[in-house]
């Protein structure tokens, strides 16, 4: 009998072209037409060359599961043992369909991309496609590219069909995806692997979300989240539903075995259902893989701010506004700005600053003298009455660059200030203004800190490099050794950096782009000089310090100028959320699930440019602060019914 | 990457560049080292004629580790097709004894009269077929397969690596079309047979998620039928979600079955040639009416006789079936054939 697999069935006239039989079925599997390489001319070799070409062959065949590729060639990745346990799982047994569903903060998303790396290098996969929530786009791409090496395309709206047959490897956001427009370019594509970050937002299956998953054509598909259940025990159902249709049957037979009558979150014959979920289902909890974390605390520091630096920042605040407002809603901003209450202790009209061009005096602050003559500042009133007219909007990342310049330090408003001084005369005011600043209150607060950890390792976190350059002269200054620690430096620098921070300089300064990957658990302190808005983000910086491997207990200190931005997104999230109490990971969770939450940034900013006074905008934050806890309340219901259904040893 | 694993690396590393000329500065125990290339290997490699060469990934230079490209850059050093290599054996005991008897206790003849005519001294080449196979699936099956061919009576034989036979040397020999279509068949069969557990796996598998697939949308199906569903529907509605769940399930049934579906590829690695001594074993053949000569051969390697070659499907067998023609069977393809 022919073997099912007979690649070769050649006659002598075509004694050097393979022609391919295709077997039709083996063992009820369909045989694709056998692929071969045709047999052209040899070449002749001698025997250590073929022994040489032989080896070649064996050693490709080593890239067997018990050698992971994937953990070769990261970048500022730490892999923990129970991911690496998890890649192994899931390659052997999952077959590439899997609900990742690890508690809060023991990296999923690692998970899933070693995974990825791992199918790729196998070439066991081409076309990939990532759904995440809109804001998570950005840090996929990024940190795939930065930390894994593979580089993905992010989906735009733009996209036609081509864009999507063509890019092999793709991030979009769901949104994007089920998009009427998208919907069918993007389930008409073939997908080798599907992962779907943040998957409980498929749990309905009566949603675009779920039926997007549903509809996509693909091979291998991981789905993560933490919080695989949150209202409901059909959620789950409908998750595994799009993993392995069938698995857990009908949605009737799952209720009637597995749900109890009455209670749709308790579940029932939980020993059979834990069995059934364990074939597709990974998830680690803290006390299984046993990280706990030493208790970390968090103070912040609202700094009472010089008065010339509380003009700029009031000055700035008022020019910014003036500049968000179209110009057919500013015939008369003055009277404008008065009847919507912007003329508050607080937030005064701003005629001094703006009146130093409208006087046309060029007027040359010397180093620590800010002060701008009051004479001055008379024609202001006039300048407030033009509209901006001819000015462009400033665009809401320029207007969050700038309003987090100046919740950093002074001298990094500078350059935001130039061009906007190039761009807009009247800005030039609020440039002079900064040029006359050196000092920032915080600077104070920051020195009183290091002189009370002397002899402790401490970790100063700024946003921007003028800010570290500043903070380091002034530690200079102040007889304390530093080392800077940034994103620009090479591989070598960094490792020197480290070493010298760990041997010898008591302090290092640290921009958010640098530290990743590497061990910084020799330091307990960490200092936010200025703070991202992002919670994640903060949550990255308390990271380098409070990880496995901590042994002590870890102090975090947060300076903030007393009424900023700043100081609002701090007293929500340590106040409200209690923030740096929280699990690594919780913060993201929680925001998750507040409305477009998960994208905090620009909340802040919507906030802040939809409100009209200083009162509006602390009833903005106040009404921000109840949806967080709100949201956190949910995250601890869903949280208790994921502990109760899947417990703590669930493996 | 395990210490073992980097060493077999490294060491395969440093043996091909040196081979092919280069200069390499790489202590056994350091992580890196410095190579010397020459140009043409350079440019294979896609790196610098001087490069710091390293086992470590996230160093800069000519990386050689599983997760590099290093081996598939290594592989363009060897010829694009097939590789060759000629041996040849000039002397090996050839057993003298009249070979009545070992023929007799070796084969079987069931449906004809053998009588062996007589034996003599010969010279025949041995075709050492290495093929490299891969089946993709849902997982992926990879080996590397060696078919021994004789080349004159074309049977699959079971014979010693000549590489490890000190007695064999390079050597020209003479210039014959190398019968890949044998060795093809062949190497289906080996591979049919070492990938069966793996294609029984997957075989349990599709009928377990087919089944699972099949009882869940059918059950959706019940569902929307009249008498299952109380809710009271439009008919036409309920046509219309009837056909959506078998589209959906045909889409699904054949999404399942592209998972699974064999993607056998076979690509040939190297041909190596053995020319030896053999002693070539005369039988006159006799069935009803027809008669006919056929040589079958003692192997100087194995010290025994090697099978004959099934003339349908290839087969060594050591139990001979004739057809009325005179060409050889092998029992399954004789009881076919009855």
């Amino acid at each position: 009998m022919e073997p099912p697999f007979s690649w070769w069935n050649m006659s002598a006239a075509t004694a050097h072209t393979p022609v391919v039989r295709n077997a039709k079925t083996l063992g009820g599997i369909s045989v694709a037409p056998v692929q071969s390489a045709p047999f052209t001319a040899v070449r002749h070799l001698d025997t250590a060359s073929i022994r040489l070409r032989f080896e070649l062959e064996r050693l490709k065949l080593l890239r067997g599961f018990d050698e992971l590729l994937c953990l070769e060639g990261l970048h500022g990745v730490e892999e923990m043992p129970h991911q690496i346990d998890t890649v192994r799982k899931v390659l052997r047994y999952f077959h590439g369909r899997v609900l990742l569903a690890d508690e809060v903060g023991l990296g999923k998303t690692i998970e899933a991309a070693l995974l990825l790396r791992e199918y790729l290098l196998r070439g066991m996969v081409k076309r990939v496609l990532i759904l995440v929530p809109s804001p998570l786009t950005g840090r996929w791409r990024d940190e795939l590219a930065g930390k894994f090496g593979l580089p993905f395309d992010l989906a735009t709206s733009g996209w036609d069909s081509r864009h999507w047959e063509q890019s092999e490897r793709v991030v979009a956001s769901i949104a994007l995806a089920k998009s009427r427009r998208h919907f069918d370019l993007c389930a008409a594509a073939p997908w080798d692997l599907v992962i779907v970050d943040e998957a409980h937002h498929c749990k309905n299956r009566d949603t675009r979300n779920w039926q997007l998953v549903n509809a996509l054509r693909r091979r291998h598909i991981f789905l993560l989240t933490a919080t695989p259940v949150q209202n409901n025990l059909i959620e789950l159902y409908n998750l595994l539903t799009l993993l392995e249709p069938g698995h857990l049957k009908t949605e009737a037979d799952f209720k009637k075995k597995f749900v109890t009558r009455g209670n749709p979150r308790d579940p029932r014959n939980r020993r059979v259902l834990r069995d059934l979920l364990s074939q597709v289902m990974v998830r680690n909890t803290r006390s299984l893989v046993n990280i706990e974390l030493p208790r970390r605390y968090a103070q912040t520091f609202a700094i009472t701010a010089g008065e010339d630096e509380s003009r700029l920042y009031r000055h700035l605040d008022s020019y910014l506004r003036w500049r968000c407002r179209p110009a057919s809603a500013a015939t008369n901003p003055v009277d404008a700005d008065t009847a919507e209450g912007l003329d508050t202790p607080d937030m005064e009209p701003q005629t001094d600053v703006l009146a130093t061009i409208a006087g046309g005096v060029v007027y040359h602050p010397q180093e620590g003298q800010a002060t701008v003559p009051e004479s001055r500042l008379v024609a202001m009133e006039e300048t407030w009455s033009h509209p901006p007219d001819n000015l462009p909007l400033l665009h809401k990342l320029q207007l969050n660059s700038i309003l987090m310049a100046a919740g950093s330090h002074p001298l990094a408003l500078r350059p935001a200030l130039e061009r906007l001084g190039l761009q807009d005369h009247r800005a030039a005011p609020l440039l002079e203004l900064a040029r006359g600043l050196e000092e920032s209150a915080k600077e104070k607060k920051l020195l009183e800190l290091l002189g009370k950890n002397r002899g402790q390792k401490t970790l100063v976190f700024a946003n921007f490099r003028i800010t570290l350059d500043r903070v380091a002269g002034l530690l200079e200054r102040h007889g304390i050794r530093s080392v800077s620690f940034t994103g620009s430096l090479s591989q070598m620098e960094k490792e020197l950096a480290i070493d010298d921070f760990k041997h010898d300089a008591p302090v290092m300064l640290c921009s958010d782009s640098g530290g990743e990957g590497f061990n910084l658990q020799f330091c307990n302190t960490l200092i936010n000089f200025d703070l991202p808005w992002n919670p994640m983000r903060i949550e990255q910086r308390v990271g380098r310090v409070h990880r496995i491997g901590q042994t002590r207990e870890v102090f975090v200190f947060n300076l903030c100028t007393r009424g900023s931005l700043e100081d609002k997104i701090l007293t929500v999230l340590n106040d409200k959320l209690r923030m740096f109490e929280l699990v690594v990971g919780e913060v993201g969770s929680i925001l998750g699930n507040t409305e477009n939450g998960e994208d905090f940034e620009t909340l802040v900013l919507d906030l802040w440019m939809k409100s009209k006074s200083a009162d509006d905008l602390d009833a903005a934050f106040a009404n921000l602060g109840d949806a967080l806890l709100t949201a956190q309340a949910d995250y601890l219901k869903t949280k208790q019914l994921d502990d109760a259904l899947f417990g703590e040893d669930y493996a | 990457m395990s210490t073992a694993m980097t060493q077999r690396l490294r060491s395969f590393a440093v043996d091909l560049l040196e081979q092919q000329g280069a200069l390499l500065e790489w202590p056994e125990h350091e992580e890196s080292g410095l190579a010397v290339l020459p140009r043409s290997t350079a440019a294979l490699l896609e790196c610098p004629d001087s490069v710091p060469i390293t086992a470590t990934p996230t160093q800069a230079g000519l990386v050689v580790n599983l997760t590099s490209p290093f081996l598939e850059r290594a592989e363009k050093i060897f010829p694009a097709a097939a590789s060759e290599l000629s041996l040849k054996i000039d002397t090996l005991y050839l057993k003298k004894s009249a070979m009545d008897e070992p023929v007799a206790r070796a084969f079987a003849f069931p449906n004809a009269r053998v009588k062996v005519l007589g034996a003599s001294a010969d010279r025949v080449e041995y075709h050492y077929w290495h093929f490299a196979a891969m089946i993709e699936s849902d997982e992926r099956w990879e080996d590397v397969v060696t078919v021994v061919l004789n080349s004159r009576s074309r049977v699959p034989l079971d014979l010693p690596d000549p590489l490890n036979n000190s007695d064999a040397c390079a050597a020209v020999l003479d210039d014959i079309v190398p019968d890949i279509t044998i060795a093809g068949r062949a190497a289906g069969g080996i591979i049919t047979k070492k990938s069966g557990p793996f294609v029984q796996r997957l075989e349990q598998r599709m009928v377990r998620d087919l089944k699972r697939l099949k009882d869940y949308y059918h059950a959706l199906l019940d569902d929307a039928s009249p008498v299952r569903n109380r809710r009271v529907v439009d008919v036409n509605q309920q046509e219309s979600r009837k056909l959506a769940v078998k589209l959906e399930l045909d889409r699904k049934i054949a999404e399942l079955r592209e998972r699974y579906m064999l993607r056998p590829s076979l690509r040939l690695v190297a041909l190596v040639r053995l020319d030896m001594p053999a002693l070539a074993v005369k039988l006159n053949v006799q069935r009803r009416d027809g008669e006919k000569q056929i040589t079958v051969f003692w192997n100087a390697l194995i010290k025994t006789l090697e099978p004959l070659a099934c003339d349908h499907c290839g087969a060594a067998t050591f139990s001979v079936h004739f057809a009325t023609d005179i060409t050889t069977r092998c029992a399954a393809c004789a009881r076919r054939e009855d």
